[in-house]
């Protein structure tokens, strides 16, 4: 068989037919057709790779939010992401349990309306990587992040914003919200953090204070 | 007349005018904005972002021949500004791209033990952990190219980069991918 001849048997619509001996004999012994045959193989995976679909309602959604006529949503939902807490990275970890209890189950425990806070010691001035790692027991699509800043804090990058608020979709099992968090002035201040989903909320806050020497770092729990 | 004009551009009529250049791209945009961020949230907010920046500019729209190409344009730049170039910082983690081969695993155990359609499955999400391995520029090309379809030229002033680049570029993105497919995938 020819190359023109096996080309055309592998171009065509459909492709190639696994029983076409002929081709697979000429394809074991010419490297430039086997290398073509590649190619178009690999050209058909990638073009079909699939798309995870947008949440229901996303075309108005985004275009009601770009017009201004729904609250926008923070592209620090792009930075400031929940991703599953496997990092070794964690400098300073605040643990969150987070129980969201579907309606109808009952009377919630009184803990997991306001969850405990945390307490950091951080050196002023300096970025400290501050890890919020919630657990949840079920998959929680489309909730509602709000962190709120005190004027004493800062987060690096975002210079001059104290409130942001994004959407994100949280796991079941661990996820984790990384806050590049910068003690500004005084000795300490407050970092609130919600999560709104199915009409309820949830929120802790983290108080940040000055390390009393410098240099170090120091979490605990209230 | 002078009213009139001045109700074609009142702001109501500019969001129409806006609205209906847009909503036909969106569905796109969220493609592009997936690929790229591997993330349905993300895509989502990326989306938000470029429209947002637009909103003002109903009247360079309405000059544009290619619409869908020259979003997309604005949303590689929202991308690379409020995703890539974070991911460089310093400060912040560095998440690089990570394909999301979740969907893929979804997918799969979806079908029935022995389907057809399971090793092609398997293929793709081998070549989407493969793409991690590329770096950015290279990655930007195979997925507007070879994964959602745009033209050479159109890749080329998304990217503003020249059509020789573009080309180049995909020539080794495309060897260094082709090494994981075996000989037995065609």
């Amino acid at each position: 068989m020819h190359c023109n001849e096996a080309r055309r048997r592998l171009a065509k619509p459909g492709g190639a037919s696994v029983a076409d001996s002929e081709l697979a004999e000429h394809l074991s012994e010419c490297d430039a057709c086997r290398d073509y045959a590649r190619e178009l193989r690999l050209a058909e995976l990638l073009a079909e790779i699939p798309v995870r679909k947008p949440l229901p309602g996303m075309e108005e959604r985004v275009l009601q939010r770009a017009l201004g006529r729904k609250e926008r949503v923070s592209p620090a939902g792009l930075h400031l992401r929940w991703a599953l807490a496997t990092a070794a990275s964690v400098i300073l970890a605040v643990v969150v349990t987070l129980q969201f209890y579907p309606s109808g189950a009952g009377r919630e425990p009184a803990a997991a309306g306001m969850v405990k806070a945390a307490v950091v010691e951080v050196v002023p001035q300096q970025t400290h990587m501050v890890n919020v790692l919630l657990t949840s027991h079920r998959a929680l699509n489309d909730a509602l992040i709000t962190v709120q800043l005190d004027d004493n804090l800062a987060l690096h990058g975002y210079k001059d914003v104290h409130h942001l608020k994004w959407r994100a979709s949280l796991k079941s099992g661990g996820n984790r919200l990384s806050l590049p968090v910068k003690l500004l002035q005084g000795n300490s201040g407050k970092i609130t953090v919600t999560i709104e989903h199915g009409g309820k909320s949830k929120h802790f806050t983290i108080n940040v204070t000055a390390a009393p020497e410098s240099g170090s770092q120091k979490l605990s729990m209230i | 007349m002078t009213k009139i004009i001045k109700l074609f551009e009142s702001r109501a009529a500019r969001e129409h005018r806006f609205s209906e250049l847009v909503r036909p791209h969106i569905g796109s945009l969220y493609r592009m904005a997936y690929r790229w961020t591997q993330d349905r949230d993300d895509a989502e907010d990326l989306v938000q972002e470029a429209l947002a920046k637009l909103v003002r500019r109903v009247g360079d729209m309405e000059r544009v021949e290619k619409l869908g190409p020259w979003l997309v344009k604005v949303l590689y730049r929202c991308f690379v500004d409020l995703y890539r170039k974070r991911s460089r910082s310093p400060s912040g983690e560095n998440p690089g791209w990570r394909a999301d081969t979740d969907l893929l695993d979804e997918r799969i155990a979806a079908l029935p033990e022995g389907a057809d359609a399971i090793r092609r499955l398997e293929l793709q999400r081998d070549l989407a952990r493969a793409m991690e391995g590329l770096g950015g520029e290279q990655r930007d090309v195979i997925l507007l190219h070879d994964t959602e379809g745009y033209s050479i030229d159109e890749v080329a002033s998304i990217l503003e980069i020249s059509a020789g680049t573009v080309k180049s570029r995909l020539h080794r993105a495309r060897a260094r991918l082709k090494k994981f497919l075996g000989d037995g995938t065609f």
